[in-house]
């Protein structure tokens, strides 16, 4: 570890016990605004006093008074800076799970509670290897902004974001002013689904838990969307006639086909592999209207057909500890 | 779409393009003033780059590749050194700036290059500073900052969110909110008392004088209504007919060229004046030259690293090439150099070859037929005086022997041709003579009381020494034009040789507006570009610091940069609170908090009707109140014009509820 990010590290961790962990939304007070020049900044300064020699040097009023013109302006720069990030609220907001090796956005609104249009706002999250930098925005009164922070996973479970940088260079880039957020921000990444191999999900005509409690009557389920591979037969053309789209009735207690994912029935496969398949059938199940569960050491869901047990399953996989 | 086309359509412009149009614009308006002291190929170069960047970003071009580049580098280095022969100097860098924002413009791709481009800009604007520090340039000036200023935040305001006008108010708002801390540095950080180091300047003399003097020439008199120098006088400015000022002494005379000695004399020469002195401060305009005209005899002056020769010129170790000002005490009516010694008796009677032997024959003869030197010389006056002699501005040219030619052909010069044969025939007649040449008379401007000495009020005068009496100043052009010498040179001569500058002052509005103009110049010079640490001390000793020192001046800094800070801090708080709350939202907030004080809280899921309710239950002797506040508050919050004599009974009655 290079010894700027290490100090940078120390810096982080200085102003996380400073500030504590903060909630949403969060106001940006004061206190934990840092305000520094900039490589241009420097260079301005330079100039400046360089035409301050100058005009001191000739004993050339004008001259001198230009810089100090442009000296002055650079601290109000200074102040504009400062004004520009401070009294605004962060909002972090909810995130949509991935699947491992695909970008997520991180979500967050800034809400400018004053009049004064706030511009050139930056989030940066860097606590990764690649710093996740949003677009630069504008907030004006009114309304919130969203920003959004494009990260790539690629490790299934939380994804946690314990440092957050809202940073602005608005008015001249000569100062950069940042404050740092503790926000509890997560995102949960799904394990990376297998490619579709030529094993196909061990299927199991369940006929204990599904199917006896229809037994015997075809009745009329329901209509569900249409999928690549259902039967012809079953699609509801009175539905297409009524440009409701391509539906597919369902029959409870027809042709009902649950399957049972197990861990077990993958032995000898590396786990992030397992936990690969067992995802990709998930989804191809879930796809395709098949009912199914999922069976974990430490973890079993009878088999249904529903978003949230999709859901459940898939935070599941996400969250894998490891066999006993 | 042919090309060249896309260029003209600045609409259809890409966002890159326009960025790079404004910051040309920028460049362009950083360079214009200095197109009067550059060579014309510089801003045409300049110009030949701007435009094809511009044309390379419209038309989605290549950049031109690193060694193009260079190559055009190391000629534009080239082309520099060649002109102007080195690169030190004001004019060769600004020069090399100039081709340097070509150059660099060429290569400009990021946020990073045009920072550069704008400090070049910067550096141009001051280095026009540097070059002229006048007034009307001011505007100028101000305007190309804010323009400057306004390119920087237009490239930082976060990939242009804001339109170019919004950038534009908002760095003018913040250059305003600068300028008065400017004005307390420009005010308390101290001066130094000279240069620490010294630009190489190529520029010409600029003024009317020259440290030679040759009559017989095609006459090139300055006629410019340019200003010499100013002068404010403690009391009462002498008369017209007084006001020599006295710059160059000139002792060799080769027959048609008069000129400076070629080291300078300084031997202390005793001088006795009388009780008549004035105490005056001079603002003299650059002029490229050494010498520093005064008033006859100067007792004291404040200049620094001066000196005053014996023959009385009063020399700055460096050509004056900024505004200064001198404070001086002189003499008018003075006996000096009564005790000639040998030396200079022997510099100014001598009278080279052979030339001009008729008036040499002259001189001899008036000599002789007068008693003594003083009578010698009114006869010398009263041959201009009595004799066909004309004053004018356009004489003719003089043969070989010039002052024969003058004295007995053309018989037409200006102070020149007078001053320089008036002390031929001294010299002739063996009396030591001189020729001086300064400035005559000046214009008092009773707006400000200054005295305005114009480049047009340059003039020759003679010095003859005489016994007992020392040297002694002989204007011989007052014996031939004496209105030349009450009124000014725009009243002598022949009638259309007025001066065009000066056919203002027959206009008396005219006139007067002239003096208000140059009464307003005189304060910015004498105020604004002349600030030293002398108005420092004055500026100080008002605020009640008498005698204020570094420590001073340093408490006084570290002062106006706090208050600075606190304004700053106090107007961007104000500018940036939280929007005002709804009032009616306010008003009631602030009866939630009354009747909670009173313990009836508000449930989280109760609104004002049932809470109002409760409460009017659990306080009777409210209730009415209560139910109109009730009433009131849903049709303020839920009519879409409520009318404001709703709100203030709203208000009144909150405020009335007791606590």
């Amino acid at each position: 570890m290079s010894l700027s990010s290490t100090l940078q590290q120390r810096i982080g961790n200085w102003a996380r016990r400073r500030h504590g962990v903060d909630t949403s939304p969060v106001t940006i007070t004061n206190r934990r605004i840092y305000i520094l020049p900039t490589r241009l900044g420097l260079m301005y300064a330079v100039a400046v006093i360089a035409m301050g020699v100058g005009g001191m040097n000739y004993g050339n009023n004008l001259a001198l008074m230009l810089s100090f013109l442009l000296a002055a302006l650079g601290f109000v720069a200074m102040h504009h800076t400062h004004r520009n990030l401070a009294g605004l609220r962060i909002h972090a907001l909810a995130n949509e799970p991935v699947f491992a090796g695909q970008q997520l956005h991180i979500q967050l609104a800034i809400e400018n509670p004053s009049l004064q249009l706030r511009l050139g706002l930056q989030a940066v999250i860097n606590n990764s290897e690649d710093p996740a930098h949003s677009q630069s925005v504008m907030v004006n009164g009114d309304t919130p902004t969203t920003l959004q922070l494009p990260l790539t996973s690629q490790r299934r479970g939380w994804l946690q974001i314990d440092r957050l940088t809202i940073s602005t260079r608005y008015p001249f880039g000569l100062f950069r002013g940042w404050t740092v957020l503790h926000l509890p921000i997560r995102c949960l990444v799904y394990p990376r689904p297998s490619e579709r191999s030529n094993t196909p999900p061990p299927t199991q005509f369940d006929s204990r838990h599904t199917q006896d409690m229809h037994r015997g009557d075809e009745e009329f389920a329901g209509l569900r969307s249409f999928h690549p591979g259902d039967s012809p037969r079953r699609i509801a053309w009175k539905a297409y006639a009524r440009e409701q789209g391509l539906m597919v009735k369902q029959y409870a207690g027809t042709s009902i086909s649950t399957c049972m994912f197990d861990w077990d029935a993958l032995a000898g496969l590396d786990t992030e592999l397992r936990l690969s398949r067992l995802c990709r059938w998930v989804l191809d199940s879930h796809q395709q209207g098949i009912a199914y569960g999922l069976k974990l050491p430490g973890f079993n869901a009878a088999p249904a057909l529903r978003e949230a047990h999709r859901s459940r399953c898939l935070q599941a996989l996400a969250l894998f500890q490891g066999s006993a | 779409m042919p090309a060249g086309i896309a260029m003209l359509r600045v609409q259809a412009w890409p966002e890159s393009a326009r960025s790079l149009g404004m910051l040309s614009l920028m460049l362009l308006m950083a360079l214009l003033p200095h197109v009067a002291h550059l060579p014309v190929w510089i801003p045409l170069c300049v110009t030949g780059a701007m435009v094809w960047r511009l044309w390379i970003e419209v038309h989605a071009a290549a950049l031109p590749n690193k060694w193009l580049r260079s190559i055009m580098a190391l000629l534009a280095l080239i082309a520099v050194l060649v002109n102007f022969r080195s690169l030190n100097g004001l004019e060769a860098g600004t020069a090399l700036l100039s081709m340097m924002a070509g150059m660099k413009l060429l290569e400009s791709r990021q946020l990073r290059d045009y920072s550069i481009l704008i400090f070049i800009a910067l550096f141009l604007l001051f280095a026009e500073l540097l070059y002229e520090q006048s007034m009307i340039l001011l505007p100028y000036l101000l305007l190309s900052t804010t323009f400057i200023v306004t390119c920087l935040l237009h490239l930082h305001d976060g990939g242009s969110q804001i339109s170019f006008g919004a950038s534009l108010m908002r760095s003018t708002r913040m250059l305003l909110q600068a300028l008065p801390l400017a004005a307390l540095l420009f005010l308390l950080v101290p001066r130094l008392p000279g240069q620490f180091w010294v630009l190489p300047s190529h520029g010409a003399a600029t003024t009317g004088l020259n440290d030679e003097m040759s009559p017989g020439d095609v006459a090139d008199l300055s006629l410019s209504s340019e200003v010499a120098f100013r002068v404010e006088f403690q009391g009462t400015p002498p008369p017209k007919s007084q006001r020599y000022w006295r710059a160059v002494v000139l002792h060799d005379f080769d027959g048609r060229t008069w000129r400076r000695h070629r080291s300078e004399l300084l031997t202390p020469q005793k001088i006795i004046t009388s009780q008549q002195t004035y105490r005056y401060r001079m603002l003299m305009e650059p002029s490229n030259e050494p010498w520093i005209p005064v008033l006859d005899i100067p007792l004291q002056t404040s200049l620094r690293r001066s000196m005053l020769t014996s023959d009385l010129q009063l020399l700055a170790r460096q050509p004056v090439t900024q505004l200064i000002a001198v404070d001086v005490l002189a003499a008018t009516e003075y006996q000096f150099g009564v005790s000639l010694d040998e030396t200079m008796r022997r510099l100014d009677t001598q009278l080279a070859g052979s030339l001009n032997p008729r008036s040499r024959e002259l001189a001899l003869q008036m000599r002789a037929a007068s008693n003594d030197d003083s009578v010698y010389v009114n006869t010398v006056l009263n041959l201009f005086r009595q004799q066909e002699f004309f004053y004018t501005l356009q004489p003719p040219a003089l043969g070989a022997h010039t002052v024969d030619d003058f004295l007995f052909n053309t018989r037409r010069g200006f102070c020149e041709h007078y001053a320089s044969a008036f002390t031929f025939m001294m010299r002739a007649a063996g009396i030591p003579a001189r020729v001086v040449t300064g400035y005559q008379g000046g214009e008092l401007n009773e707006v400000n009381n200054y005295l305005v000495v114009r480049q047009s009020d340059a003039h020759a005068w003679a010095e003859v020494w005489l016994a007992d009496r020392g040297w002694v100043r002989v204007d011989p052009t007052a014996a031939i034009a004496p209105q030349r010498i009450e009124q000014g040179l725009e009243s002598a001569g022949t009638y259309n040789e007025a001066l065009t500058g000066h056919m203002l002052s027959r206009s008396h509005w005219l006139y007067q507006m002239r003096q208000n103009w140059d009464a307003v110049n005189t304060f910015w010079k004498a105020r604004i570009v002349n600030f030293d640490s002398d108005d420092q001390r004055s500026v100080m000793s008002l605020l009640g610091f008498s005698n204020p020192d570094w420590r001073t001046l340093g408490w006084a800094l570290l002062i106006s940069f706090i208050s600075f800070f606190a304004a700053m801090m106090l107007w961007l708080g104000w500018k940036y609170r939280p929007r005002q709350r709804d009032p009616v939202v306010e008003a009631y907030a602030t009866l939630k908090r009354k009747l909670s004080r009173a313990g009836i809280d508000a449930l989280p899921h109760e609104g004002p009707v049932d809470y109002l309710s409760r409460a009017a239950l659990a306080k009777p002797a409210l209730a009415g109140e209560l139910r109109e506040l009730c009433d009131l508050y849903i049709t303020l919050r839920y009519t879409p014009d409520a009318r404001p004599h709703l709100l203030n009974r709203l208000r009144q009655l909150v405020r009335q509820l007791p606590a």
